[in-house]
């Protein structure tokens, strides 16, 4: 259970960061 | 009588002081005071968002509970939040800034075009800032008073004293430096010194397996059953209330968003908001894992919250204690002063809305030094037992009052000025309803009846209601359609270029986080455990 709760934790920060990537691109970019 | 511990801390206070009057120089106006001149750069901005974030209560009142027996709520839950730092950045922070405003409520007041809205701003954000920076400052005279021997009383008004006029001299571009200092400074002192009780336990996984065989529970997914909820899944969702709570501070929270008021441009908001998390990532492993290392010296600490005070004194060699215990007590004033500031800035510029740069000034500075006053007196009268969740409380009624509200302010057609305001009001009102009913009868409600559940379910229900049956002004959609046009300055190819890289690296934060668990956690745990 330790395993996927780090798991889902890296998950969770990388996803965020991907949302936040498309985010800029899409602003930044048009 | 003096020690080599309270001499280390007294002349740390001073220095404070006296740096406070050097940068008070450099203050010409009331936009320096408050906003640094808009135009601090990335560094200072990651100093200042960690050091507010760390606090005392982050090395006493968290720390203690991660002792105690919620290791892995207290380390998932703070790192949960990291997202909060980078997705505030990016759909609310940059815009602040964009805004010019000089606070956060003055942005919302422009968004929402509602004075109403402002007001209710002000007061939960008043009502936050007091209770957190109790809970510091009850942090800091518990620190004081163990490591000097002088009466709590004393420490609190010294320190008060100290931060005060730190504060009042100097203002947004002191916190702003000061902060920076104090998170250089509490971040080394922090990794040389876990790292030193670490390999005094002999090594991280030998004290990882000490640690499992006096209690295998300490460091499980669960934590320990007979400490907070019996069950593993409730302390689950706890873990994932408390960093959605928090999630929400990082994203909108005063001492957090309001430090890109100051910054020099968007850039700057986002590429800060990535470094600063990697700073706190490492300071919660540290802070944690070292929490509970101590049980491998003192199983059974009567009092958590001194976890690593004790640490300080009885398992470090003393001239590192002395640098640990400064920059604890550097942690704990670096976020006072900026609570401080920002109770200035609102009476300032929200509550009495002037207009001469010389009066603005004046009023921010009386309100200081009149919150002080008020702080010292709680102080005196509250039991410090309930530091923990009282900052809780703080970081909660912000999270739920304020997060719905603040993101709508820009992204959102149909919430109204009366969504906003009666959403805020009925998600303070949940939350401390909840928190108020809990402590009074003293029970443990379950989980999911959380305070922020709660209170955000509350505030998102009565938002959209409410703005169903209200209508949008003009000057509202005029203010979000303007907010959201990117000036010329922000589009510099060069800028955007770094910006988008410090994005990716938060990505890469995700793996870096999942495989730094998996070295120093899960292994070595499930080592000990067989």
């Amino acid at each position: 259970m330790e395993l996927v709760i780090s798991v889902f934790t890296g998950i969770w920060l990388a996803v965020g960061g991907i949302i936040g990537y498309r985010r800029i691109k899409k602003d930044y970019e048009g | 009588m003096m020690n080599i511990y309270m001499t280390g801390m007294l002349i740390s206070m001073g220095i404070y002081i006296v740096l406070g009057f050097f940068i008070s120089r450099r203050v010409k106006d009331a936009n320096d005071f408050y906003v640094a001149g808009h135009n601090a750069p990335t560094g200072l901005i990651v100093g200042s968002l960690v050091a507010s974030y760390c606090s005392t209560n982050f090395f006493m009142s968290d720390s203690g509970e991660a002792y105690s027996g919620i290791f892995s709520p207290m380390l998932i839950g703070s790192t949960i939040l990291l997202v909060g730092y980078v997705l505030g950045a990016l759909f609310f922070g940059r815009y602040l800034r964009r805004s010019k405003a000089t606070t956060i409520v003055q942005f919302l007041e422009q968004q929402y075009d509602s004075k109403a809205v402002r007001v209710m701003a002000t007061l939960t954000e008043t009502v936050t800032l007091v209770v957190y920076l109790l809970s510091v400052m009850q942090g800091i005279g518990m620190l004081m008073e163990r490591v000097t021997g002088m009466p709590y009383d004393i420490c609190v008004l010294l320190s008060l004293a100290a931060l005060t006029i730190l504060t009042a001299a100097s203002g947004a571009t002191g916190v702003l430096i000061s902060d920076t200092i104090m998170f250089g400074m509490f971040t080394l002192s922090t990794v040389a010194c876990i790292l030193v009780i670490a390999n005094k336990a002999g090594g991280w996984y030998q004290a990882v397996d000490t640690v499992t065989q006096l209690n295998e529970a300490l460091l499980s997914w669960c934590g320990d059953l007979t400490y907070f909820y019996p069950k593993g899944s409730d302390n689950m969702i706890w873990t994932l209330s408390f960093g959605l709570v928090w999630t929400g501070v990082c994203m909108v929270g005063p001492w957090q968003a309001s430090r890109y008021l100051m910054a020099k441009n968007e850039h700057v908001v986002i590429r800060s908001s990535v470094w600063a998390c990697f700073g706190v990532f490492v300071l919660t492993v540290l802070i944690f894992f070292g929490a509970v290392f101590v049980r491998a010296f003192a199983p059974a600490l009567e009092q958590p919250s001194y976890v690593f005070i004790w640490a300080a004194m009885n398992v470090l060699p003393p001239l590192l204690g002395v640098i640990f215990l400064t920059g604890i007590l550097a942690a704990g004033i670096s976020s006072a002063t900026t609570f401080l500031s920002l109770i200035g800035t609102a009476f300032a510029n929200d509550v009495f809305e002037i207009r001469n740069d010389k009066k603005r000034l004046l009023v921010g500075r009386l309100a200081i030094v009149l919150t002080a006053v008020l702080v010292l007196y709680l102080s005196y009268n509250n039991s410090t037992s309930q530091m923990f969740w009282i900052r809780n409380l703080g970081s909660t009624v912000i999270a739920s009052s304020w997060l719905p509200v603040c993101i709508a302010s820009i992204w959102s057609r149909r919430v109204t000025k009366a969504g906003a305001f009666w959403g805020m009001l009925a998600g303070f009102l949940g939350t401390a309803g909840v928190k108020a009913y809990t402590t009074a009868n003293s029970v443990l409600l379950p989980a999911y009846f959380d305070p922020f559940f709660v209170g955000v379910a509350l505030n998102i229900l009565v938002m959209v209601v409410v703005s169903a049956v209200t209508k949008i002004t003009p000057q509202e959609l005029e203010a979000r359609e303007r907010i959201l046009i990117m000036p010329e300055s922000e589009k510099d190819p060069v800028e955007i270029r770094k910006t988008k890289r410090a994005v990716l690296m938060f990505v890469g934060l995700g793996i870096f986080v999942a495989v730094s668990l998996i070295v120093l956690w899960v292994i070595p745990y499930n080592m000990a455990l067989k």
